[in-house]
This record gives C-alpha cells, sequence and structure tokens, in this order.
C-alpha cells in the first residue's frame, strides 16, 4: 500500500477556496512539527484525487476566550487534551493537480497517476475528504523518472535522496526564458551548475555562459570543503572557456581562447547600459547619440582618443567636438573621464588581431557550449555589462537561421533587465520574443524586485531560493502564486529552492542536488569499470 | 435481575434519574458509586447526590447544643432519632442491560418501578460498563443535573478499578472536549478537576 | 366580610396597658401567698377544709407544708411508653356515620440496649350501633361526637396504653406517660349511663390494668403543662377568705389576694429547677363521685425549663416512694431530651397526628366509595354553602 499508507492520513478538509488554498483540520493525534510549508500533499476527493503543497500553518481555536485565558502550560493533562480538539492547527494548501479516480477500489495500486491523466486543478475536494501526506510514489508518478529529455535537480524538502528525486522537463525548459533567484549564498550558482549541465549532458541545447565570477570555467570547493568539478572538467569535449583579454592571471584555466573586442563594436545602446554603472549623467547619455550621428560608427573609438582640451582649434579636442555636435563642452568632458576606464580594458581594442566573437558564434554553431570567463576583469561591473551585452547582440543578430536552442546564461540580471532599460536592451528583447528565434535566457539574480516585472512575468520557470525582501518575494510570486508567500519565507538559507513554472507540473520545494554528483553520463549507476575510466580522462586532462 | 444484596429501594422514579431509600440510616453508597435496579433490565446509574432527611418534612431538626454528648451516645440517648431520618441517595441513569444482557448506553424508555430494589455493582461489572467510551453520552449529557464536580468524582472512580487509570481519564477528557467546545472556559475548568487523578476507594 | 379590626384595637390597647400596671401588685401578693404557703401549718388547712363548707375545690395537702424535692439520680435502664390520639369527626351530613381516630404509641428503652419503637394503630366507629354510646335500660343514646369523642378517645389512650405495658413491663423502671390529666374533667354533665360506661366500666377498668402492674416497676403519670389549676390556690384561700366568698361577693383580703393567681404563678417563684413540690391530692367532683377507692389521684408541680407543669399520679404510685420519685427523675429526663417537653409525649402526638392531607384523603375515599355504590350524598345546604364560598 504504498500511494496511500493510512498511516499518513494528517487530516480532512474543513474549508477554503481554490484561490486562497484549502483548510486542513489537523487530525488531533497528528503531530504539527511534523509538518512544514512546502511539503507535498494529497487529497483523496470522491471522483478526484488532488496534489498540492501545504503554503501555510496557523494554529486556531474553537472558542475565542483561550485566547484571552489559556490554560497553564504547566498543566499538562489540560493542555494535552486541549490541543487537537478546542485547540488545533489548520494547514493551507496549494491545490495544484487533479486525477480522476478510474477505479474506486482497494488496490490502491490502480489509483497510480500517469502523466497522460492529471492536470492542473480546477475544483476543489468535497468537506471531509481525508488528507494524506504525498508519498515517494506519488512523486515519481508526477515528475517522473530521469530519460533523455528529463533531469534530476534535486529532492522534496524532507524527503530522502535516496528515495525520490524531482526531475525536470528540460526540453520544455529551455524553450523559454529562466529565472534563478535567491540571496547572496543561498546557492543560485549551485543549482544553476545543475541546469546547466544536464543540459549539457543530454545535448538539449547549446549554452553561452557569462560567467563573471568564475563560478563555472573553474574547480570551486563547497562548503564542506568538498571540491567540485567544473563544467569543462565534467565536460572536457563539449565545453569551451574563452577568456577575456591576454592571459595573465588565469589560475587553474587553461582557456581555449581568448576574447577581444573592438571599440567599433560598442554601439550607442551598449554605452546606455552601462548609464548607472558608469556614473554617466543623462545629457552625457545623449550626447552620445550626437556623437555616433556625427562621427559614425567608429565614434567611441574616436572619442576617447580625443584630447580634453578647450582649444577649439584643435581638431582632435573635445572643444572641437563640441561645436561639432552642439554639445556642451563641459557635457562632453564629463561623459569623456567617465568613459575613460574603458580605456583601462586590455582587451578592448581599436583594432583587435582576431574576430573573437565570431569565434564565439562558430563554437556555438557546432554545438559547443561556451562559457565566457573574465579573466582578471572578473567581478568587474563595467566590463561584465559590457562585454555581455555587446557579445549577446551579436549572436542574437546572427543566430536566426540556427537550429539549435541556444540558451544565455547572465548573472545580475536586474542590471541589464531593470524597467529603465529592459525595452531597450537586447535582454528584454530575448525575454519578451522568448519563441521567436531559438535564443533564451537563463537569468541569475538577487533582486527581482530590481527587474521589469513584464520580464519576470515571461519567465517559463523559477527557481526560488530564500528572498527576505518583502519587495523581493511579492514580484517574483506575482501572479497566481501569492499564496506560496510563506512557502518562500521558509526556505531553508542554504540549497533550497521553491521551483515553479512550465518545467514542472507542479511546483516543489528541493533540496538541491548536490553539485559532487554531477556527471557526465546519464546512467547514475556507474559499474567500478565506469569509475575508472572516468578518473582516467580526468587525469589525462588534468594531470 | 442479580443475586446482590440490595441496599436501597426506589421511592421516586423517572426514566432520567431515580431517587433511593438507604435501608440503614446513613449507610449509602458514596458519590460517583454505580448501582443497579433489580429487575429486568436492569438500569444502570450513578449517584450524584446523598442526603439525609426527617421522614416528616414539616419536622425540621433543631440543634442540641455544643456540649451535648459526642455524636454516638446522642443516638445512644435517644433511640427514636434513627426512626426519625432516613438517607436518601440520587442516582443519574446511565443506561440499562437489555434482555441479551448487553448494555445499552441509552436513557431506559419507561422509568424503574416505585419500591424496586437497588444493589450496588461490582468493580468488574463497572469496569466492564465503562469499557466502551459511549457510556459518557449521558453522563455528559447530564453534567447540568448532576454538577461538574460529580462527573470529576464518577470518572475519577472509575479509573481507579481499572488497569489503565490515566489513559481512561485522557480518553474521557478528550471526549468531553468534543463535547464543550462552546464553552473553553468551563472545559479547562472540568479537565482540571479530572486532572486530579484516579481517587483511591 | 373583612374582620373590622378598629372595633377591637380599643379595647385590646386598654388591656395591654393595664397588664404593665397590674404586675407589680400581682407580684407582691404571689410573694404573700408563698410566705403564707411556708407560714401555714398543715394541720390547720387540713381541718379548715374538712370542716368548712367553702363551694370550691381546694387540694389535699399531703405532705408537710412547703416541701420541696430535688430529683434522684437516674437508673441506668429504663424504658418510656406514652401514648397520644387524634381523631377525624363524624361527618353529620354524610350518609355514612363514621369516625376515625388515630392512636399513636411509642417505645423508648434506654441504657444498655437503647431502643425506639414508634407505631400508631387507627381505629374506626362505623354506624350507628359503635357511634353511639347507649343506655340499656331506656331508648337515649349519646352520638361519640365533639366532646364525647375526646372522652372516648382518652378511654382508647389509656387502652392501648395498658396493653402496651402489658406487653412490655419487664421489672426495669417504665414509665407510662399521657398527656394532659388523669381526671377526666370533661364527663361531668354528661347523662348518667354515659358515664358509666365510659368512665367506670372502660376508663377505670384500664386504670386496673395498669395498676396490676405497678409491681413490675411501671409508673403511671399523666403530664400537664402550663396548668391552669388553682387547687392549691384555693386551699390556702381557705385560711384567708370565708365560706361565703364568691365572684359576686367577694372579701377585701383573701378574694383579692389570690385575684388571678395561679397555682404555677406561685410555684415558679417557690420552686428550684428541676425540684417538685409536695405531694397533693385532687379533690375533684369526678374523683369523689365515680373514681372508686385505690384509684384517688395525687400530684405535684414540677419546675422544668423555666415552667411549672402538673404530673398526677394514681395512689398506688404516690404511696410507694420508688415510685414516686422515679416519676420526678424520669419525667425531668423526658424533658431535657425533648428540650423543655417530654420527648416521648412528642413523638407519640406526632405519631398520632392525622395531617389535612390524610384527612383530604380520607373524604375523598368516602365520597368515592358512596359513588361507586350510587349511594346518593345528601349533603346540606348549610354545608354546601360553606364549602364552595360563592358569590
Amino acid at each position: 500500500m504504498d500511494n496511500l499508507d493510512l498511516k499518513q492520513k494528517i487530516g480532512v478538509v474543513v474549508g477554503g477556496s481554490l484561490s486562497s488554498g484549502l483548510d486542513i483540520r489537523l487530525g488531533s493525534d497528528y503531530s504539527i512539527e511534523n509538518l512544514y510549508v512546502g511539503d507535498g500533499i494529497t487529497i483523496l476527493g470522491r471522483e478526484k484525487r488532488f496534489f498540492g503543497i501545504i503554503s501555510d500553518i496557523q494554529l486556531q481555536s474553537s472558542d475565542s476566550s483561550l485566547r484571552s485565558f489559556p490554560p497553564d502550560s504547566s498543566d499538562i493533562f489540560v493542555t494535552s487534551i486541549l490541543s487537537g480538539t478546542s485547540a488545533f492547527t489548520i494547514l493551507k494548501i496549494s491545490l495544484q493537480l487533479a486525477i480522476p479516480i478510474e477505479n474506486l477500489s482497494d488496490d490502491f495500486e490502480k489509483l497510480g497517476v500517469n502523466e497522460s491523466t492529471f492536470g492542473p486543478a480546477t475544483t476543489i475536494p468535497p468537506h471531509f475528504s481525508p488528507v494524506y501526506r504525498a508519498t515517494n510514489k506519488d512523486y515519481i508518478d508526477i515528475f517522473g523518472n530521469e530519460d533523455a529529455i528529463h533531469g534530476w535537480i534535486g529532492t522534496p524538502k524532507g524527503r530522502s535522496k535516496d528515495e525520490i528525486q524531482i526531475n525536470l522537463d528540460l526540453e520544455g525548459l529551455i524553450k523559454r526564458s529562466n529565472g534563478v533567484f535567491g540571496k547572496t549564498g543561498t546557492g543560485k550558482t549551485f543549482l544553476t551548475r545543475v541546469l546547466l549541465s544536464e543540459i549539457i549532458k543530454k545535448d538539449l541545447g547549446v549554452n553561452l555562459i557569462f560567467d563573471m565570477h568564475r563560478d563555472y570555467s573553474d574547480v570551486v570547493y563547497d562548503e564542506s570543503g568538498k571540491r567540485i568539478s567544473s563544467l569543462k572538467q565534467l565536460f572536457p569535449s563539449k565545453v569551451e572557456v574563452m577568456s577575456l583579454g591576454k592571459s595573465h592571471d588565469k589560475g587553474q584555466i587553461r582557456p581555449d581562447a581568448e576574447i577581444m573586442i573592438s571599440y567599433n563594436d560598442l554601439e550607442v545602446q551598449d554605452i546606455e547600459i552601462l548609464g548607472e554603472t558608469l556614473n554617466l549623467t543623462s545629457a552625457g547619455l545623449l550626447a552620445t547619440h550626437s556623437l555616433e550621428r556625427f562621427y559614425g560608427e567608429k565614434w567611441l573609438a574616436k572619442f576617447l582618443n580625443m584630447e580634453p582640451s578647450e582649444d577649439g582649434t584643435n581638431t582632435n579636442s573635445l572643444a572641437s567636438a563640441a561645436k561639432s555636435t552642439g554639445q556642451l563642452y563641459t557635457v562632453l568632458h564629463t561623459l569623456w573621464r567617465r568613459l575613460e576606464i574603458l580605456k583601462k580594458f586590455e582587451f578592448l581594442q581599436d583594432n583587435p588581431a582576431e574576430e573573437s566573437i565570431k569565434r564565439i558564434f562558430a563554437a556555438l554553431q557546432r554545438g559547443k557550449n561556451v562559457i565566457l570567463d573574465f579573466g582578471t576583469h572578473q567581478s568587474n561591473e563595467t566590463a561584465y555589462i559590457l562585454v555581455t551585452t555587446l557579445i549577446t547582440r551579436r549572436i542574437y543578430e546572427s543566430w536566426a537561421e540556427q537550429n539549435r536552442q541556444l540558451i544565455i546564461t547572465i548573472e545580475e540580471a536586474h542590471k541589464f533587465l531593470n524597467s529603465e532599460v529592459a525595452s531597450q536592451t537586447i535582454f528584454g528583447t530575448i525575454a519578451r520574443e522568448m519563441r521567436k528565434w531559438k535564443v533564451t535566457l537563463l537569468i541569475v539574480d538577487q533582486r527581482p524586485s530590481g527587474i521589469d516585472p513584464e520580464v519576470l512575468s515571461q519567465l517559463g520557470t523559477k527557481f526560488i531560493h530564500q528572498l527576505e525582501d518583502n519587495r523581493d518575494i511579492d514580484s517574483i510570486l506575482a501572479g497566481s502564486s501569492r499564496d506560496l508567500k510563506s512557502v518562500v519565507s521558509t526556505l531553508s538559507p542554504r540549497q533550497q529552492a521553491l521551483v515553479i513554472g512550465h518545467a514542472l507540473p507542479m511546483p516543489v520545494v528541493i533540496d538541491v542536488r548536490s553539485n559532487d554528483t554531477l556527471t557526465n553520463f546519464i546512467n547514475p549507476q556507474k559499474t567500478d569499470e565506469d569509475i575508472q575510466n572516468i578518473q582516467n580522462d580526468n587525469k589525462d586532462i588534468f594531470g | 435481575m442479580n443475586n446482590y444484596k440490595p441496599i436501597a429501594e426506589i421511592i421516586e422514579s423517572s426514566t432520567k434519574s431515580f431517587v433511593a431509600q438507604c435501608y440503614e440510616l446513613y449507610q449509602a453508597p458514596k458519590l460517583g458509586t454505580f448501582v443497579q435496579t433489580r429487575d429486568d433490565p436492569s438500569i444502570v446509574g450513578v449517584v450524584y447526590n446523598v442526603f439525609t432527611e426527617p421522614l416528616d418534612p414539616s419536622r425540621r431538626p433543631i440543634a442540641r447544643g455544643p456540649f451535648q454528648n459526642t455524636q454516638e451516645k446522642l443516638y445512644e440517648d435517644n433511640p427514636h432519632l434513627s426512626l426519625l431520618f432516613r438517607t436518601e441517595v440520587e442516582v443519574f441513569i446511565l443506561g440499562y442491560i437489555d434482555n441479551s444482557k448487553k448494555y445499552k448506553y441509552e436513557s431506559p424508555l419507561l422509568p424503574a418501578k416505585i419500591h424496586m430494589g437497588v444493589s450496588l455493582l461490582t468493580k468488574e461489572e463497572i469496569v466492564s460498563f465503562t469499557e466502551n467510551i459511549n457510556f459518557l453520552e449521558l453522563l455528559i449529557e447530564g453534567i447540568s443535573t448532576i454538577s461538574e464536580e460529580i462527573f470529576s468524582i464518577t470518572i475519577r472512580t472509575i479509573a481507579s478499578y481499572r488497569q489503565d487509570p490515566e489513559q481512561f481519564i485522557f480518553d474521557s477528557g478528550k471526549q468531553l472536549a468534543g463535547s464543550f467546545s462552546h464553552d473553553q472556559q468551563k472545559l479547562i475548568l472540568l479537565l482540571r478537576k479530572l486532572g486530579r487523578g484516579p481517587i483511591n476507594g | 366580610m373583612p374582620f373590622d379590626f378598629e372595633l377591637i384595637t380599643e379595647k385590646l390597647q386598654k388591656a395591654v396597658k393595664s397588664i404593665k400596671s397590674n404586675t407589680n401588685s400581682f407580684n407582691q401578693r404571689v410573694l404573700k401567698l408563698i410566705d403564707i404557703y411556708q407560714t401555714t401549718e398543715l394541720g390547720f388547712v387540713e381541718q379548715k377544709r374538712t370542716e368548712g363548707k367553702h363551694n370550691w375545690i381546694s387540694a389535699k395537702f399531703l405532705d408537710e407544708n412547703s416541701i420541696y424535692y430535688e430529683a434522684n439520680k437516674l437508673p441506668s435502664d429504663y424504658r418510656v411508653i406514652a401514648v397520644d390520639g387524634s381523631h377525624i369527626d363524624v361527618d353529620r351530613h354524610s350518609p355514612i356515620k363514621c369516625v376515625v381516630l388515630n392512636i399513636g404509641t411509642v417505645i423508648f428503652t434506654y441504657g444498655s440496649e437503647p431502643q425506639a419503637i414508634l407505631t400508631n394503630s387507627p381505629y374506626t366507629f362505623i354506624g350507628d350501633s359503635e357511634i353511639n354510646i347507649f343506655d340499656s335500660s331506656t331508648t337515649s343514646r349519646s352520638p361519640l361526637q365533639g366532646n364525647l369523642m375526646g372522652v372516648k378517645r382518652a378511654v382508647m389512650e389509656l387502652t392501648n396504653l395498658a396493653d402496651t405495658l402489658e406487653q412490655y413491663a419487664d421489672g426495669i423502671p417504665t414509665l407510662a406517660l399521657i398527656d394532659g390529666s388523669l381526671i377526666l374533667w370533661s364527663i361531668l354533665g354528661e347523662q348518667e349511663f354515659v358515664i358509666k360506661e365510659l368512665l367506670q366500666d372502660q376508663f377505670l377498668e384500664q386504670l386496673n390494668r395498669i395498676k396490676n402492674l405497678a409491681h413490675q416497676n411501671v409508673i403511671l403519670a399523666s403530664y400537664l403543662s402550663y396548668p391552669d389549676t388553682s387547687d392549691v390556690i384555693n386551699a390556702l384561700r381557705i385560711c384567708i377568705c370565708n365560706e361565703n366568698c364568691s365572684n359576686k361577693n367577694p372579701c377585701t383580703e383573701g378574694c383579692v389576694l389570690v385575684n388571678g393567681i395561679r397555682d404555677r404563678d406561685l410555684f415558679i417563684k417557690f420552686l428550684p429547677d428541676n425540684a417538685r413540690s409536695a405531694l397533693f391530692e385532687s379533690t375533684s367532683n369526678v374523683i369523689e363521685k365515680y373514681y372508686n377507692k385505690g384509684n384517688e389521684i395525687s400530684f405535684y408541680y414540677l419546675r422544668i425549663f423555666d415552667e411549672i407543669a402538673r404530673i398526677e399520679l394514681p395512689s398506688w404510685v404516690s404511696n410507694d416512694p420508688n415510685l414516686l420519685q422515679l416519676s420526678h427523675s424520669l419525667i425531668i429526663d423526658q424533658c431535657e431530651k425533648g428540650m423543655g417537653y417530654p420527648v416521648s409525649i412528642m413523638e407519640s402526638h406526632e405519631q398520632a397526628v392525622i395531617n389535612t392531607n390524610d384527612r383530604e384523603n380520607f373524604k375523598m375515599l368516602l365520597d368515592r366509595l358512596l359513588a361507586e355504590q350510587g349511594v346518593n350524598y345528601n349533603t346540606s345546604q348549610k354545608d354546601r354553602s360553606k364549602k364552595f364560598r360563592w358569590v
């Protein structure tokens, strides 16, 4: 009796609604401390079986006088009788799925679920329907097994990882843009690494990853000191690491290529997106338009090479530029000084030797996943924004005829997708236009309230780690998921996420799969020989 | 019909309760004791009031003064006194034993007859009668008649006869909680009384 | 009609006012009388009494003048048997003539084996033959109702007492107590055949039966509380008044002195608590005429609980010093147990009483039986008008 183990009946339906959640009265002998928000629940209605998650837990009493005059807590006899009878627990359940019960028989195996028969819950079970904790089999039935298009991403919160795996529909996932969110330190990178390695492993698409903090291109160590292999180490033949600029300090990485960018590649909108980062004035931003109009394609190189002199006779002076473009000298001067920082980027050159962007494009076209490592500029916001925007735009423009799905991973997404710039940047375009060209985003961010709401609403699947700021929680749950607020605020601070969206039949809270379980083969049942082979491979590559 | 010696005789009778006069003055079953009538069907109830009154209601006892002899001597010196009073018990009905010797936890449809004898239940019979928690139904309904204190004394007395006294009191408390959801403060009062534990003897 | 209080109030007020002013003089006179009682010689009183032709009843002094006695110790075991009666009178208008008499009897045993028995027995007199006393030589008859019923009741009480005594007397001191008097005052005025039947044949017969138990330590006595009697005062009066004194013609010394004073007024001041007075003998006409030799009635006054009671005894009790002093101490114990009144008389009264409910039930029983037999109940108009007070 796997599906409906009667020992685990926890209560009955006593009220509630589809929109604000069902009310379940917890049975008087079931300990409230065994349950938590986010746990999976099944309800046995008369004709349907329902699935949902606990979205809130409340304590209530049948008589308000218990709140004013509660019994003495040291009077164990009285309190133990009252709790569960006059004072009881109500669980709020967010209903998600329903499946008709084909055969009402005692053979509970027949009450199993398969994918073709369940759908979203559009009605609710009647009063007093019994409620059970979702069993392992329930999870397997709903989320399916790992296969060519489904990847294991984690275990339901509170369950044993040896018993249940939550498998994501990766194919469906990458057809839309998605987001990984959470406060700093909650494990966004870990989850992203899982998603990327599964996509790569199953060859479902190609990834272009802008690795701002060298999280994916190099080995990292988790909290317990365990060594986590990089994507390159896991998939040496499928991943190319390209580094920005000359190789100075690359750590353990031996990049496959070095990326240089020409000034001429930069357009006005690339500068605009840097407005906040570089503290450009609005006047200055307007001036860039004039500069481009006047000086053409190579305006930036030219502008940066000008002399900051007021001498109008000097054709290379800012003063003469001011006159030519009709801008104020002071504006141009400020702009020039702020943009000077670009000159420090050694990867930014007038005439670079290679057409790096073409290089990237070629690799992607061949089906290689590209990780762009930022070298010495890692964690440099200006460099990150500049390079990411430029390269993305170029690749996107050229990806029209491609058949492969391209997934672009960006971090600090609110820099690229905040309300002010979302309508202008390439990222906003990609997010909105979705399936037009086979390019989607995987955005990683810790401030979802900083992202344009329309963009958020376009995301197919959201992976939400712990968030504290109410604005962040509200913005990420806007829409039909508002009743899951408590679920988000009770997430564990490390590597636990609420996953909701198209890639799953119903929302679920998962403990993210540990990164040291990432493998480069599909079959999780390794033989000793397999293990030996892998170890040999690794040794060959890395020494 | 049982063969136990009758200790009292019914002098008032209804389907909810009855009053029995004890054969011996002051020899009455204590509060919370279980008794049954000596006929078929035998009606089972619990003693909720014990009182002694003059046979002639118009003759009220008058205090004889603090310098009278001790209690015992008073009755010896005035032997007619024990003839002028009677001790009675009021019994609240909890059910009856039907033709097939099964316990029915309901009101009998007809009251017991006047002058019918009343005898005690043995400890085993009390344990057997209270085995099924449903016996509490009429008792809980009757709290307004028998008082909270008697209810608690009854439960605690039964508990002392059982193998599992604490569990019995607990289960009774849970049943009570279900019936008193409208009046939590009264419930808490009742539970505190129950919490005093089994009564011995 | 509603009671007109105004008319009576005035008279009451006057009377109440005079009580206070009279009390002082009253007390003075009582003290004077006590003085006379104490100083007058016993012989002198008797002499004057036998000589004189005074037309009032006065007691015979049996004891040294003005002596009194304290109570003796109680015996360890003793018994009291008391009787009392109550009746439902004949309903004149009923086609059935009947009287119901209820006699209550109590037997209290004290000491090493205390016991109490409370009983009552009803007696019915139904129909002409039972309801009436018949004169055997003429056609006269007297119905047992009113005063005569009271006499019959006294007879039945005594009969019951005799029956019970015969059953229980076993040698331990047994007090046989009746309420009221052993002297059947109320028979005076009845016809001779009635007196013969009730008093001489029946009443005295029972007295004799009890007398026969004297050797079993049986003490017959009657208890009269707050007595109105004045035979002792009257005896003193012999010494201070003259023969011709009457209500119409009082003398200035004696009559004025004794005016309104009764025996109890004298003895309440004279006797200490729990003490009894000297013994006297009653010279009532009833006794002189009808009570035979050996059934003289003596009496003494007893002060108990701040009141005077009159205890009457047949001579065979008063002549026996042992029985006499037992009567004293046993009666005192009974009064203490009864908080001022003999508890055995109290309980026998309770046993005898026919309460209102029972009276009503008896009437209803009668009516129903008559109705069942189809007998016409011819009640009189007067009766009907009393029953249904209509406008």
